[in-house]
């Protein structure tokens, strides 16, 4: 195999797949390197399990609790879903004492997208001017003009079923049929319609196929996404952008291939290739090409590039800002509400839908808190409570059996999901001294919640408390169940998109400032936040990328 | 709910199993005396009526594995601990071992530890107690055994659809996942 190619892409996930399928889509020849192990499409051992198949029904052990301690932390973590998860013990970082970070990994082909959220939002002009009206940081070099044509194609090929709204902040995408609301959760929205101007509650907006699309099955309703979808259902990019990248005969996918750090060519100024570390044989290998694009996730792109110094950037490559690194952000969430929702009691539904509903942002949208800037969206849930319900009462016996046995209440819950302000005391860095299996230094994240953030949250649980007894609930439990940085699976920020290179790493085009035939898409290309799922962004981020990078290349700039 | 239209099934379920499916059971954590006291208060817990009970469930050996390879160190202690608690409750109330007791007998010593349990539970929201640990493991080995989750629950592997508003008459069962 030649070790020349036309584009290197580092990282399989959300992101590295649709720089692949583009790519080869355009004809260049691409090499797209994963750390992690292959994963084939649509073979997932454990998609169609029973609980009972599971020796520990679902829940994990105490030996998993040892080795994965960081990622046994989120709920999506489970004996169904380990395999997508890796374990602690193998890939340790560093974090201070006193500020947990807790960062959920899935070194794999398809990396996260495989036990993604799904959820799909567009960011709007509310966001990408924020910093600019706020004073905050540096302002996005892009408005949503120009990332709005790349959200309709990028939804075109993913699918994404919702409900358009009309909602300025909120921007409609080009949806497939959305999902049903629940009785319970109809009549919810209409209280909040009813009862608060200016909210409103919508279906989710989610990469699950409402009809076959793309070759692509349709769901089938059984809300095990995470183990993988045999019927290829939910947009992942080993069901949807690998298959396409591979379709073209451009692609070559390199597994447990870790990338140590980008060769520098000081002569030509640009990046000459990257370096490998095999993650089996430890072997190193050095691949070349004419562009590299990082998708290897906002802390691990961070840390190839701090580990990539050279003379000329001897603070990581293309860190002549120093921002590379900093701003790391996530969202905060686990605050919010859950109440019983009566009247319904002789309703129920078929099915278990992968997907709940979403009340887009309401403050701020014209600066009305004293307290706090910028917002916050939730997402919700109803559903009628199932066995687990028997924790909470007192009893046992036969009556206690059967009645569990028959739904329970209907149960509506909101958990807020705040935005983040960027900061540059929140940051990843590298500690040479010490090093992993791989040789790779230890990463060190230095990440905390502060003031606007914390400022924000007695206002998402008492918006949904009030929402819900609006609604009629009974039983209302407000709860801030307390916000660790890393739990959102959103992190953000580590090279910033910006229209100084003195104070960004990225330009518009998510271009290096430093070494133009370096491109960024991941989640580290964030300017701001918002408060939305940011996963689309980053697609179309990349897809308008590649675009760029192509035009760029065949113009002879690159 | 259906406890007429699975009738059939349950005793077909039942009849090859007189002596109890888990009769020639070799536990892997509790020791035999355990293993019978954790059976017998299973059997109190979710006892076989219309429906399967948590013996017909395998509800015990699934305890015992748990208990093996799901519970921490101060987990396993508190269930050895408590097992102890019980069977002097059993001799001391009774004069005899927990087994050996009568269900309404057992009954109330379970009673007991559940009223403690609530106790600790009221004071510190994290504890762990005897009596919700293994409430929780029985009705999670309960609920989510084929026999349960297919016969008493609905279980569908494949929905294929969803209906968002459906009587209950349509569908009277609880969803199994």
């Amino acid at each position: 195999m030649s070790n020349v190619f036309d584009a290197i892409v580092v990282g399989s996930g959300i992101s590295g797949g649709w720089a692949a399928k583009e790519l080869c889509e355009k004809g260049l020849k691409v090499l797209l390197l994963e750390r992690g192990r292959q994963v084939d499409h649509p073979s997932y051992p454990d998609a169609m399990k029973a609980p009972w198949e599971f020796p520990h029904r679902e829940r994990i052990t105490d030996q998993d609790r040892r080795e994965y301690y960081i990622q046994s932390q989120t709920r999506q973590f489970s004996e169904a879903t380990k395999p997508f998860f890796v374990k602690d013990t193998d890939q340790p970082y560093a974090t201070p004492d006193e500020l947990p970070f807790y960062w959920i990994r899935g070194y794999q082909v398809g990396g996260r997208s495989l036990t993604w959220g799904r959820q799909s939002y567009r960011l709007s002009d509310l966001d990408f001017e924020a910093n600019l009206k706020d004073g905050i940081a540096v302002d996005w070099p892009i408005r949503y003009k120009d990332l709005e044509p790349w959200y309709d194609y990028v939804e075109s090929f993913a699918g994404i079923s919702g409900q358009a709204e009309g909602l300025p902040h909120l921007p409609d995408g080009k949806f497939l049929p959305p999902m049903e609301m629940n009785c319970a959760e109809r009549h919810v929205k209409d209280a909040i319609a009813r009862h608060f101007p200016g909210r409103v509650m919508t279906i989710g907006r989610v990469a699950n196929l409402t009809q076959p699309h793309n070759g692509r099955g349709s769901c089938q309703y059984r809300n095990l996404c995470s183990r993988g979808c045999p019927y290829g259902a939910y947009f992942s990019s080993n069901s949807a952008t690998l298959p396409a990248a591979a379709a073209t005969g451009n692609l070559t996918l390199r597994s447990n291939a870790i990338v140590h750090s980008v060769i520098y060519d000081e002569q030509q100024d640009r990046a000459a290739g990257v370096q490998v570390i095999d993650a089996e044989t430890l072997a190193v290998t050095e691949y070349f090409a004419r562009i590299i694009f990082l998708n290897a996730s906002t802390i691990n792109t961070a840390a190839i590039l701090l580990n990539s110094a050279t003379p000329r950037f001897s603070e990581g490559l293309g860190n002549s800002s120093g921002q590379l690194g900093k701003n790391l952000m996530d969202h905060h969430f686990m605050a919010g509400a859950r109440g019983e929702i009566p009247g319904f009691e002789d309703q129920h539904y078929y099915g278990r839908r992968p997907n709940g509903v979403y009340v887009p942002r309401f403050r701020n949208l014209g600066g009305e808190r004293s307290d706090y800037i910028r917002g916050f969206g939730y997402q919700g849930l109803a559903m009628r409570s199932g066995w687990g319900r028997g924790m909470q009462q007192t009893g046992f016996g036969a009556d206690f059996k059967d009645q569990l046995a028959e739904p329970g209440p209907w149960i509506m819950n909101f958990t807020g999901f705040g935005e983040c302000l960027p900061h540059p005391g929140n940051f990843v860095n590298i500690d040479p001294s010490r090093q992993d299996t791989w040789g790779m230094p230890i990463i060190q994240i230095v990440m905390q919640f502060r003031e606007n953030e914390r400022a924000m949250r007695p206002d998402m649980v008492q918006s949904a408390a009030e929402m819900l007894e609006a609604a009629g609930a009974k039983q209302i439990q407000p709860y801030d169940e307390g916000a660790i940085p890393g739990l959102g699976i959103h992190e953000m920020g580590t090279a910033r998109m910006g229209r100084d290179p003195k104070t960004s790493v990225l330009n518009a085009w998510n271009q290096m400032h430093d070494v133009p035939n370096i491109f960024i898409t991941d989640g580290s290309a964030m300017t701001s936040s918002a408060c939305q799922n940011p996963s689309l962004t980053y697609m179309a981020l990349t897809a308008r990328a590649c675009d760029y990078a192509v035009r760029e290349l065949k113009r002879g700039n690159l | 709910m259906g406890g007429v239209m699975i009738a059939p099934a349950v005793s077909e379920l039942l009849s090859g199993c007189q002596a109890g499916p888990d009769a020639r059971y070799t536990p892997v954590f509790f020791t035999p005396p355990e293993m019978a006291c954790i059976r017998a208060a299973a059997d109190r817990l979710l006892p076989r009526t219309a429906t399967p009970g948590a013996i017909d469930a395998g509800v015990p050996q699934f305890i015992d594995l748990m208990a093996k390879e799901a519970l921490s160190k101060r987990d396993q202690e508190t269930f050895r601990t408590a097992i102890v608690v019980l069977e002097g409750r059993a001799v001391k109330g009774y004069g005899k071992a927990f087994v050996s007791c009568l269900p309404e007998q057992q009954d109330e010593i379970l009673r007991v530890m559940e009223s403690a349990a609530a106790g600790e539970r009221r004071a510190n929201l994290m504890a762990r107690p005897f009596f919700w640990l293994f409430k929780e493991l029985t009705l999670l080995g309960y609920f989510t055994s084929e026999a349960v989750a297919t016969q008493v629950l609905r279980y569908e592997p494949v929905p294929g659809r969803y209906e968002s508003c459906a009587p209950l008459s349509k569908y009277p069962a609880a969803w199994a996942s």
